[in-house]
C-alpha cells in the first residue's frame, strides 16, 4: 500500500516536473541583445571583418586628433596587427607614418615600402599624392596634417 | 456486511485521499513544479549565451551603420564590454569613438556634444573644440 502511495506521488511530482520545464524556458527567456541576431547570421570571415573593424575606428579617431607621442605608438601598433593579405590597410598606416615623420630619408624609405605594397599608387605620382592628401585632411593636428615637401617637389623619390 | 461503517469507497469510485495524502501529493506537486521551473530558466539561460566577441561583432556593425541608426540600438551594455576588454591607453579613445557614434545610449544632439568634448578632454590632446570633433562625427575639415 505504501509503495504504490509513493510511485503514485513520485507520478504526479514528475508530470509537474514536465509540465513546469516549459513554463520555466518562458520565464527565463529575455529578448536578445540588440544586433545579436544579425551578427550570428554571417560568416566567419565577415564576423572577424567586423571585430577588426572597432580596433580601426580607434586608431582612425586617434589619427584625426592624437598628439605625435599617441599616434605613432599606436601606428606601429596596428601595423604589427595588420596582415600582409590588406595590403590596402597596410598602405594607409604607412602613409601616415610617412606623413609624421620628419625625416625626408625616412618618409622616402617608407614611400619605397608604400611603392611596394600598392604598385599601381606609385604608377601615377597624383594618385600618391592624393592619398596623402586624403590622410593630411583627416587629421586635425600637426603633425601629419599637411602634405611633406617629397611630396610637393616634382620629383618623387622612390 | 454493512456498507455505512465501511471506510472503503463503493466499488468503481475512487476515493478522495486523506488530509496526510493530500499534503503528500501537493508536497510532489510543488517540488515537481519547482524543480521544472529550475530546469526549464537553466536550459533558456544556456541557450541565449552570447559569444565571447559577440560584443565586438555588434559594436562593429553599428559602427558601419553609423548615425542615425546606431543611435537607437541601445548597444550601451557591449560598449563597456569592448571597452573593458582594451588596453587602458585604446579605452579612452573607443569612448570617445562610441559617443562621436552615438553607441550606447539615444541622448539627444546636445547632450551628446557635451559628452564627446569630456571624452575628448579627458584624453589630454590638444584639441577637442567643435570644428575638430565634427570631423570624428564625420563632418570633416570644414
Amino acid at each position: 500500500m505504501r509503495a504504490k502511495n509513493a510511485k503514485r506521488i513520485a507520478l504526479w511530482a514528475g508530470i509537474a516536473f514536465l509540465l513546469a520545464i516549459p513554463l520555466g524556458v518562458g520565464l527565463g527567456r529575455t529578448p536578445p541583445r540588440p544586433l545579436r541576431l544579425e551578427t550570428e547570421s554571417l560568416t566567419p570571415g565577415e564576423r572577424a571583418t567586423l571585430a577588426q573593424s572597432v580596433d580601426e575606428a580607434v586608431y582612425d579617431a586617434a589619427w584625426q586628433l592624437a598628439p605625435f607621442g599617441t599616434i605613432s605608438s599606436l601606428l606601429l601598433e596596428e601595423l604589427a596587427q595588420v596582415p600582409e593579405t590588406r595590403p590596402g590597410r597596410r598602405t594607409v598606416l604607412l602613409m601616415r607614418a610617412a606623413l609624421i615623420s620628419d625625416n625626408p630619408e625616412g618618409q622616402s624609405a617608407i614611400f619605397s615600402q608604400i611603392c611596394g605594397l600598392s604598385p599601381a599608387l606609385c604608377e601615377h605620382r597624383e594618385l600618391l599624392v592624393e592619398a596623402a592628401r586624403t590622410e593630411t585632411k583627416l587629421r586635425q593636428v600637426g603633425p601629419g596634417n599637411r602634405l611633406p615637401l617629397i611630396l610637393l617637389g616634382e620629383h618623387h623619390h622612390d | 456486511m454493512d456498507g455505512a461503517t465501511s471506510p472503503q469507497a463503493p466499488s468503481g469510485t475512487i476515493a478522495p485521499p486523506g488530509p496526510r495524502k493530500r499534503r503528500q501529493l501537493g508536497l510532489a506537486l510543488g517540488l515537481g513544479l519547482a524543480l521544472g521551473v529550475g530546469v526549464g530558466v537553466a536550459l533558456s539561460a544556456r541557450t541565449r549565451q552570447d559569444d565571447p566577441m559577440g560584443p565586438r561583432w555588434r559594436i562593429g556593425l553599428a559602427l558601419q551603420m553609423g548615425r542615425p541608426t546606431a543611435t537607437t540600438l541601445n548597444l550601451g551594455e557591449d560598449v563597456a564590454q569592448v571597452k573593458g576588454a582594451l588596453s587602458k591607453e585604446k579605452q579612452g579613445i573607443f569612448e570617445l569613438v562610441a559617443v562621436a557614434h552615438g553607441l550606447g545610449s539615444g541622448e539627444g544632439s546636445a547632450q551628446a556634444k557635451e559628452q564627446l568634448e569630456t571624452a575628448c578632454r579627458r584624453l589630454s590632446w590638444p584639441r577637442c573644440d567643435a570644428e575638430a570633433l565634427r570631423a570624428l562625427t564625420g563632418g570633416g575639415k570644414p
